[in-house]
């Protein structure tokens, strides 16, 4: 009988709005420690880190960290693009920054931060204008200030 | 951003209206007159008084500072590239200063001119080539580790 209250989890979700909450916090109530507790605590504990709310004409989408090519700004909007589409967020460059695993991702130019496994190859054209080629045929830009920190990023 | 651009105004006329200061140190030690030059004296003339004269002055530097403050946003334009962000900052900012430092200390010769723009482009020149030079390097090792980080993932 207790087996099989195990498996079929039945939680109840509740949450408390206070303004006074600077830092969302989860709680989950539990007479004993199980393994399905404890698969869900790594659930929420990760969900935040490796995964991103962005939105698009369907409505706020998750979208996983590692599939991100690119984010970067254009008129004042900020937009995230993977491989299967480009979504908008509502937060700034520097925010990201602060939220994003920066092992993953490196700013490249004011306006951009790409992921650094997306990075197929770089090159300088004659006037000197630092290109970026990313996976999915995506070609940016980079500025000069930003290729010695590209450099680091890759352990050079 | 405001703030940012706001900061950049504040500092660059600071830093302009210190080096005014310190340009003008070595300028009034070739003048010959009573007391300390605080402008030089052709400079003064086109002034009722020296005190509106140097408050000129500190206005004029600072505004050169202001300028170089916000020249300096030319070089985050990644898509330009290196030679179109040297060509357009040394433009913009060389219709504000030539003038003004043509009218403030007013070289005498025209070598003294030519050698005032000379090593003004000089500089563009000698720090464009280094530059390049480096990013040229940077790019060579960075593509040099991406091809043997995808050799490792390919095995």
């Amino acid at each position: 009988m207790k087996a099989v209250e195990r498996t079929v989890m039945i939680l109840k979700v509740e949450v408390s709005v206070d303004p006074k909450c600077i830092e969302p916090k989860v709680t989950i109530h539990t007479a004993e420690m199980t393994d399905e507790i404890e698969h869900l605590m790594h659930c929420i504990a990760s969900a935040g880190i490796h995964t991103l709310s962005v939105l698009s004409d369907r409505g706020v989408e998750f979208v996983n960290c590692q599939d991100i090519v690119r984010i970067y700004t254009e008129q004042k909007k900020v937009f995230v693009q993977t491989l299967t589409g480009i979504y908008t967020v509502r937060l700034r460059l520097y925010e990201l920054e602060e939220r994003l695993n920066m092992q993953i991702f490196v700013r490249i130019s004011n306006a951009e931060i790409v992921n650094r496994h997306m990075i197929k190859r770089m090159d300088i054209s004659r006037t000197g204008t630092i290109g970026v080629e990313l996976v999915g045929n995506i070609n940016t830009y980079a500025s000069r200030r930003y290729v010695t920190k590209i450099k680091k990023q890759l352990g050079l | 951003m405001h703030k940012d651009i706001l900061i950049r105004i504040v500092g660059g006329f600071g830093i302009g209206v210190t080096l005014g200061l310190l340009v003008q140190f070595f300028v009034a030690m070739g003048i010959e007159q009573e007391g300390y030059a605080w402008v030089v004296p052709e400079f003064q003339a086109f002034f009722p008084s020296e005190a509106i004269a140097i408050i000129a002055q500190i206005l004029l530097t600072g505004l050169i500072g202001i300028t170089f403050a916000l020249a300096a946003q030319f070089f985050e334009i990644a898509r330009w590239g290196m030679l179109k962000q040297y060509i357009v900052h040394f433009a913009v900012t060389a219709i504000v200063w030539i003038p003004i430092v043509m009218t403030l200390w007013m070289p005498k010769t025209m070598a003294n001119v030519f050698s005032l723009l000379a090593s003004f482009l000089g500089t563009y020149v000698m720090t464009w080539l280094l530059q390049y030079t480096f990013s040229k390097r940077d790019i060579e090792q960075i593509n040099a580790m991406l091809k043997k980080e995808g050799e490792l993932h390919d095995n």
